[in-house]
């Protein structure tokens, strides 16, 4: 395999002037051909797998992580959908109702724990965040659900008292389900950056139609990725 | 890119498939290879050697005879100084440090210039070994093949590794020696990549040899008989051959001082010592040269002196050699040991015939021996090459029992005086001697460059507090250089802990800038200094971590934490 010094460099993840040593000094089975590397693969795997170091060719990982994360609030929020006019009085009503609408996508039999960490969640400390916003999620990641990061974003067909922080009654509800504590909290703090915005509120308030809405998320995402990058 | 033609692939034989995979066939054909043409150097100069000496035998009783010393200095120091440009040293610690520092790199010109130089000062009479020049040349002949071979620096280690072996198995017939003082002086490393090919040099070096000059034992011998006598006599002549190692050590450093005080243009000096050296051979004319031939007639019992001839002859050949090399002459150390040596063995034996008149086991010659075993084992501070070059030169194993004790001891009470070998000691204090896998070689491979991580976020000094935060926010370390935002010049450190206090206090975030904050003149460390240096002052400092900067710019940090990463991958490698 033919490689320049600095490709060799990134597959090792060592500096180019130490593998520049290394080949000086015969340490490593690589020589010099013109400017470029010249190895077998199967040789340098093992010399690297003796002397504790990775060899990856670009082939051989797999996608990382955090490209799956990168535009995922809008992704989760199309997964779990828009649902409107829920009904029911009490927060345990509203949030049965909720999980019956995504029952389908995190598969039924997994609804009961869903529904009990939910409700375990909210004892604990309401998920009412203001502005009759509540995030209703469960306290750990389930081990049950195989499915991909969702928010379900959930109008309520009347107002409920989620003894909220401003102790305004909830008028929409984004239940937030995730399979991992990472992408759990990297969605809660994107979500929450949505409704702190004041023209997002309005919009909530005005019970968009799905498109609209989603078109607007996506729109305060790259905002968000802009501020952040 | 450059095509490398089909006619010229065997000038780089590494680049062959079949020695890339493996290259220890190839380190094992070229060795052999250097092994003869070290073996040729060495026959050359034990041939030139002797010639000379025959030539100059008619002089020798002329009365103006104590001149020849002087002139074969001077040609030699002038040789040396004005035609090759070389340094004067007898060769062994020129061999360690280019194998220690500069991956064995040597030039061509050495591959000769000792053994010219040697054979003028050796050949006219001065007190000096042929050995150590004979090394050299060997080691520079390796070094040359592997280079025009185009060989990496380990490979080239090891035939400059191989060239010593055969010189040395060469010149005395013993290529045993050759091996182990190869591995225990030179290279310092007993792994069998390196042992294999060294072995097959010595091989080759004794076979051209014998081949040239005849299969012949330096020293023959009769039979000695062993008995635990003479296994507890050899206890106190260990002691004796001890005091003497340490004794010729401080001389020949003593020497060196002195010429070095004398303000008087170096090919005089080199006269003076020589001059002096051919006035000690008037009376004494066994300190002349290598003085092989009384050795000889030490070992077959029939050198006729008393106590007070022979110490004063240990005496002479001392105050000789160190005129020698101290004041200009070219040669090794390795002959005039073992003739002090064996004069020191006759010394003992004198002492204990005095003390004892009627012991009749303990040989004379078999003390010459002894003697010379607990020199070499002094001076070199090695104990293994003390031991074979013994037995090989002397063709008497039955001697081994004595031989080790002699050696172990003298090696270590020598050690006590002296901790650094006669080899190794200038060396040692300048800092240059670095064995594989020792802490000083791992950190002179490493430089700053290598270690330096980048990843820090620069901000300016004029940068508010509260767009700070932002930065923070993004990074992921906890270390943020400041630089001047007009010229980009590096004016100081935030680190994380600097901003806690105010990292919650909205208030500040316009009101403070980051120039208030900054650790300003931090210590810096410059991207061309030394690691051992710059591990040194963050010792001192209790630091864990520094800026790099290269000119007024910086470049980005050095961390303990990295290092040991590095350390450990530089350890597994190097192995």
């Amino acid at each position: 395999m033919l490689l320049s010094i600095n490709e060799l460099s990134r597959y090792l993840s060592m500096p180019p002037d130490t593998l520049r040593r290394w080949i000086r000094q015969g340490r490593m089975p690589v020589k010099w051909k013109g400017d470029k590397c010249i190895f077998s693969t199967r040789m340098i795997k093992s010399w690297a797998a003796d002397n504790h170091l990775k060899f990856t060719l670009p082939g051989d990982t797999k996608a990382d992580n955090d490209d799956l994360l990168s535009s995922s609030l809008v992704t989760a929020m199309e997964t779990g959908g828009v649902h409107y006019g829920l009904s029911g009085d009490t927060v345990a009503g509203v949030l049965h109702e909720a999980v019956a609408r995504i029952g389908d996508i995190i598969g039924e039999s997994a609804k009961p724990a869903l529904i009990k960490s939910l409700l375990e969640r909210e004892e604990m400390m309401s998920t009412g965040i203001g502005h009759g916003v509540a995030v209703p999620h469960p306290r750990k990641p389930l081990a049950g659900i195989d499915a991909p990061p969702l928010i379900a974003t959930c109008f309520l067909q009347t107002p409920v008292d989620f003894d909220a922080i401003d102790h305004k009654p909830v008028h929409v509800m984004f239940l937030l389900v995730a399979p991992d504590s990472r992408s759990h909290l990297y969605l809660l703090s994107r979500t929450s950056y949505c409704i702190r915005d004041v023209e997002f509120r309005g919009l909530l308030a005005s019970v968009p139609d799905k498109k609209m809405f989603i078109e607007k998320v996506g729109e305060i995402e790259t905002l968000f990725g802009k501020s952040h990058a | 890119m450059k095509k490398y033609s089909v006619k010229k692939i065997w000038r780089y034989p590494s680049r062959l498939v079949f020695f890339r995979l493996d290259d220890r066939l190839l380190l094992i054909v070229l060795g052999a290879l250097v092994g003869v043409c070290s073996g040729l150097a060495s026959v050359a100069l034990n041939h030139g050697l002797s010639a000379l000496s025959d030539i100059l035998q008619s002089c020798r009783s002329l009365w103006w005879a104590f001149f020849l010393p002087g002139i074969g200095a001077v040609l030699s120091f002038l040789f040396l100084e004005k035609v090759v440009r070389e340094g004067a040293g007898h060769g062994v610690p020129e061999v360690v440090y280019s194998v220690s520092r500069y991956g064995g790199l040597m030039r061509f010109r050495s591959s000769f210039s000792r053994l010219i130089s040697s054979w003028l000062t050796i050949g006219s009479g001065g007190s000096a070994g042929p050995e150590a020049p004979v090394v050299m040349s060997g080691a520079a002949i390796g070094s040359n093949i592997a280079r025009f071979f185009s060989l990496n620096e380990r490979q080239r280690v090891a035939l400059v590794g191989c060239g010593t072996a055969g010189a040395l198995a060469g010149i005395f017939n013993a290529p045993i020696t050759g091996m182990v003082f190869t591995i225990e002086i030179i290279m310092g490393d007993w792994s069998a990549v390196n042992v294999v090919p060294i072995a097959i040099a010595s091989v080759a070096g004794a076979q051209v040899s014998r081949l040239l000059s005849g299969d012949q034992i330096q020293f023959t011998h009769l039979k000695f008989a062993i008995d635990m006598t003479s296994i507890f006599l050899s206890i106190g002549l260990a002691v004796v051959t001890a005091a003497v190692s340490v004794l010729l050590t401080r001389c020949l450093v003593a020497s060196h001082d002195i010429a070095g005080r004398i303000f008087l243009p170096f090919w005089i000096k080199a006269a003076v010592g020589g001059c002096l050296v051919g006035l000690i051979g008037l009376a004494r004319p066994e300190v002349l040269g290598e003085g092989y031939h009384f050795i000889q007639k030490m070992v077959e019992g029939g050198f006729p002196a008393g106590l007070f001839l022979v110490t004063l002859l240990v005496a002479a050949k001392i105050i000789a050699t160190s005129l020698t090399l101290g004041w200009g002459g070219s040669g090794g150390i390795f002959a005039p040991c073992l003739v002090i040596g064996s004069f020191t063995g006759l010394m003992c034996h004198r002492s204990i015939m005095a003390l004892w008149p009627g012991l009749t086991s303990i040989n004379e010659g078999c003390f010459a021996l002894l003697g010379m075993s607990g020199l070499i084992s002094g001076i070199l501070q090695a104990p293994m090459t003390g031991i074979f070059l013994i037995v090989e030169i002397t063709g008497g194993y039955e001697t081994i029992l004595p031989l080790i004790i002699v050696s172990a001891i003298s090696t270590t009470l020598t050690h006590a005086f002296e901790p650094a070998s006669y080899y190794l000691r200038d060396l040692i204090s300048s800092g240059q001697y670095m064995r594989p896998r020792t802490d000083a070689r791992v950190l002179s491979d490493l430089s700053i460059r290598e270690l330096v991580e980048t990843d820090c976020i620069t901000v300016h000094r004029s940068m508010k507090l509260g767009d700070f935060v932002k930065v923070v926010q993004e990074s992921h370390r906890n270390y943020f250089p400041v630089a001047d935002e007009k010229s980009g010049k590096f004016v100081g450190m935030i680190h994380l802990d600097d901003i806690r206090p105010y990292l919650f206090d909205p208030l500040l975030y316009e009101a403070v800038f980051l120039e208030q904050i900054m650790r300003a003149d931090p210590d810096t460390v410059d991207i061309a200094d030394e690691l051992s240096e710059v591990l040194d002052r963050m010792d001192k400092r209790r630091l864990y971590s520094m800026p790099v900067v290269s000119g007024d710019r910086f470049v980005g940090m050095v961390s303990k934490a990295t290092l040991l990463d590095r350390y450990r991958h530089e350890l597994m490698v190097q192995s």
